[in-house]
């Protein structure tokens, strides 16, 4: 019983030796840091805006726009819709796309359309055409639109 | 647990490393990064038998130390401790999710072709490899104290306190488990010719 003991002891020392110099591969690193500068980058407060960052914002606000026309397509030839379209007060949220994973760097767009705009895409969440809605599009680091809230 | 640090300077103490990370320190998140990865990394790889899991696993237990630093107290627990309790819940998590089937038949199966001069550096890498498997097939209880103490040099109220449970009780899994190795190692040896592709990772 002794020899057995003996014989895992050294055995068990081997294997510690052997495993003693691995460490996570570089990517892993690479990876946490990303997450930490995405995570402060969303920590700090926005700066006034500039000029050029109107300019961008509603050059922003276009992208959205036509990305809302295509999305309203897809939503209309799939079954992404989660939610109801049925009228209603409470927010719709339609996800559509890949799944936001974990530490990937988001944006958030909140725009105001027309209602009618949404019920041409074919989405149907408010109890009439008329009036305004509040969007918020969620955009993953892709630059693709992951979900939508619908705030009638 | 240290790695990759300047020898020139004097280490900053773990506790101090944390305040600074909570106040958003980046050189100071790296740093606990550099000096506690390794352990972590090898921790998760010999309780899940995968490196890719192993990844994923010290990503996330940085990734929650980021978040949570400000909750850390250092008098509580040292951050070795914290670190190794948080990464064995997020390993048991995993394991329990995925009921992993750890593939051992690519190293066992294939039986090197052994010239003579080589033949101790195989076997010893094939005992190696045969402790492995053995490891992984124990129950996690017995497992993670065999990976915490007799391969990560933990100390035993160390692991007691990453685990939960009184120092006895470690002093008694690591008996068992000691117990149940030597027993599986043995079988092994007896039945070399097994074709197990597949072992179920006990969870």
């Amino acid at each position: 019983m002794t020899s057995q003991h003996d014989d895992l002891a050294a055995l068990l020392d081997a294997l510690r030796d052997a495993e003693s110099g691995d460490a996570a591969p570089a990517h892993v690193e690479a990876a946490v840091m990303r997450a930490w500068d995405a995570s402060r980058a969303a920590q700090t407060p926005p700066a006034r805006l500039s000029v050029l960052s109107q300019f961008a914002s509603v050059a922003a606000g276009a992208v959205i726009a036509a990305g809302l026309t295509v999305l309203g397509g897809h939503l209309r030839s799939t079954t992404a819709v989660r939610a109801s379209l049925a009228a209603g007060t409470s927010p719709t949220v339609i996800l559509v796309g890949e799944p936001i994973l974990d530490g990937e760097h988001v944006r958030l767009v909140r725009m105001r359309l027309p209602a009618a705009t949404l019920h041409a895409l074919g989405v149907r969440s408010t109890a009439s055409a008329t009036g305004d809605v509040d969007v918020d599009v969620v955009i993953g680091e892709d630059g693709v639109a992951r979900g939508l809230s619908l705030n009638p | 647990m240290q790695d990759n640090e300047d020898p020139a300077r004097p280490a900053e103490a773990d506790h101090a490393l944390v305040e600074r990370t909570a106040a958003g320190d980046r050189e100071a998140f790296a740093t606990l990064y550099r000096r506690h990865q390794a352990a972590i990394y090898r921790f998760a790889r010999l309780m899940t038998g995968s490196p890719t899991a192993a990844e994923d696993i010290v990503q996330e237990v940085f990734l929650v130390l980021m978040k949570d630093a400000a909750r850390y107290e250092a008098q509580r627990a040292a951050l070795t401790t914290y670190l190794f309790g948080m990464a064995r819940r997020i390993t048991r998590r995993r394991l329990l999710r995925e009921r992993r089937f750890v593939d051992i038949g690519s190293s066992r199966g294939a039986r090197w072709s052994v010239t003579a001069d080589a033949s101790a550096a195989l076997e010893r890498r094939d005992a190696l490899q045969q402790l492995r498997c053995a490891i992984l097939s124990l129950p996690s209880r017995y497992r993670e104290v065999v990976v915490l103490c007799d391969l990560q040099d933990v100390p035993y109220d160390t692991a007691a306190a990453s685990i939960g449970c009184a120092v006895g009780t470690i002093r008694s899994r690591l008996h068992r488990a000691r117990r149940l190795l030597a027993t599986k190692l043995r079988r092994a040896e007896g039945a070399h010719s097994v074709a197990g592709a597949v072992m179920r990772c006990a969870v």
